[in-house]
């Protein structure tokens, strides 16, 4: 069974590209974005099928994106990536539709467990 | 229990210093994150071994990555640390530039997160001055925070200084959409904010063309 599409959505380059590589080194089609307004764009050509999203981006928020994004494209299954798991943001992402968060640095088989639920949650519709 | 002006004041720089604290600490994990992607890059590499791909260049691509991020992670400890050491004397002679730099340094990423540039354009030939510099930093923070929450999608801000007869003068200057002045929330109080300004015998002055706010205080006596 072919792996979940994962796009990342996060600010910091860097971050992104090396945690995209991973997730590819284990099968994953993943690919990164850094800003919102490119990733809307992104997501309009190839749905992913799971969004890692950087919670505080510049100029847009990660909660107004989540917002926008499950409005457009409510199947698409949402991870927060947070700095500081800060419980009030992260419950205020649950309600608005995010699968669950992951603070950063991130653990890889934590997340790749994650997605697993993501993508379980999914199926069961 | 009625505050006193001393703890007007500092009840407003704790704030401050917590805002710089959690901006800095903010980018030091990020920094920290980077690197350990790529430590787990670089483990991920050796441990599956996929077949093609070029795992040399991947690797070392890894290894200058973490390099830069360690580079990076250094220079903003030193900057705090130089900003941590401010308050060793309540009082000193102190390069205003210097310090001006480091508090732009420290708060980048709070304006990045506006979207907004913080541009020094420093005269080098001012002299030193000789107040407390936790205070001018503070004051200049809170006036800088003031254009962010005021600057509507973005721009940038120049902090220049030059010296005006027996006063240095720092002036800030936007590009970009200004919203109305009732939007810039200090993180200090109005009291906190005067009395800054009365201990640093400094004013500050919101007429300027263009939404230019100046702060003029007294250099040190040569």
């Amino acid at each position: 069974m072919p792996k979940p599409k994962i796009l990342i959505l996060d600010d910091e380059v860097e971050f992104a590209s090396a945690l995209a590589e991973r997730l590819m080194l284990r099968d994953y089609p993943a690919r990164a974005e850094y800003r919102a307004e490119k990733a809307f764009d992104s997501i309009r050509q190839d749905p992913p099928d799971v969004v890692l999203l950087d919670l505080k981006m510049p100029g847009m928020n990660g909660i107004e994106f989540l917002r926008d994004l499950k409005r457009s494209w409510p199947r698409i299954e949402v991870i927060m990536l947070t700095g500081h798991g800060d419980p009030s943001y992260v419950d205020l992402a649950t309600r608005e539709g995010a699968f669950d968060y992951i603070m950063k640095p991130v653990d890889i088989t934590e997340l790749t467990a994650k997605i697993a639920g993501a993508m379980e949650r999914r199926s069961q519709g | 229990m009625e505050r006193l002006p001393d703890q007007e004041i500092s009840g407003s720089q704790m704030s401050f210093i917590g805002k710089v604290l959690a901006t800095f600490s903010h980018e030091l994990k990020n920094h920290l994150a980077v690197i350990k992607e790529y430590t787990g890059l670089i483990h991920d590499l050796f441990e599956m071994k996929k077949p093609g791909g070029n795992m040399s260049e991947q690797c070392l691509q890894s290894l200058r990555s973490i390099n830069g991020q360690i580079d990076k992670t250094l220079s903003l400890i030193l900057y705090f640390n130089r900003f941590s050491h401010r308050m060793d004397a309540p009082v000193s002679s102190f390069d205003v530039n210097a310090a001006i730099e480091e508090l732009l340094i420290l708060i980048h990423r709070l304006a990045n997160q506006r979207r907004v540039k913080l541009e020094p354009e420093f005269d080098r030939e001012i002299p030193e001055v000789h107040a407390n510099p936790l205070l001018v930093q503070f004051l200049l923070f809170c006036l800088i925070e003031e254009l962010l929450l005021r600057l509507e999608g973005g721009g940038t801000i120049r902090v220049g200084t030059n010296r005006t007869g027996g006063n240095l003068v720092v002036r800030l200057a936007t590009q970009g959409k200004l919203g109305p002045p009732s939007v810039g929330q200090r993180v200090c109080g109005e009291e906190g904010f005067g009395l800054a300004l009365g201990t640093l015998g400094a004013t500050v002055d919101r007429s300027g063309e263009n939404s230019v706010i100046t702060m003029t205080m007294p250099v040190k006596s040569s």
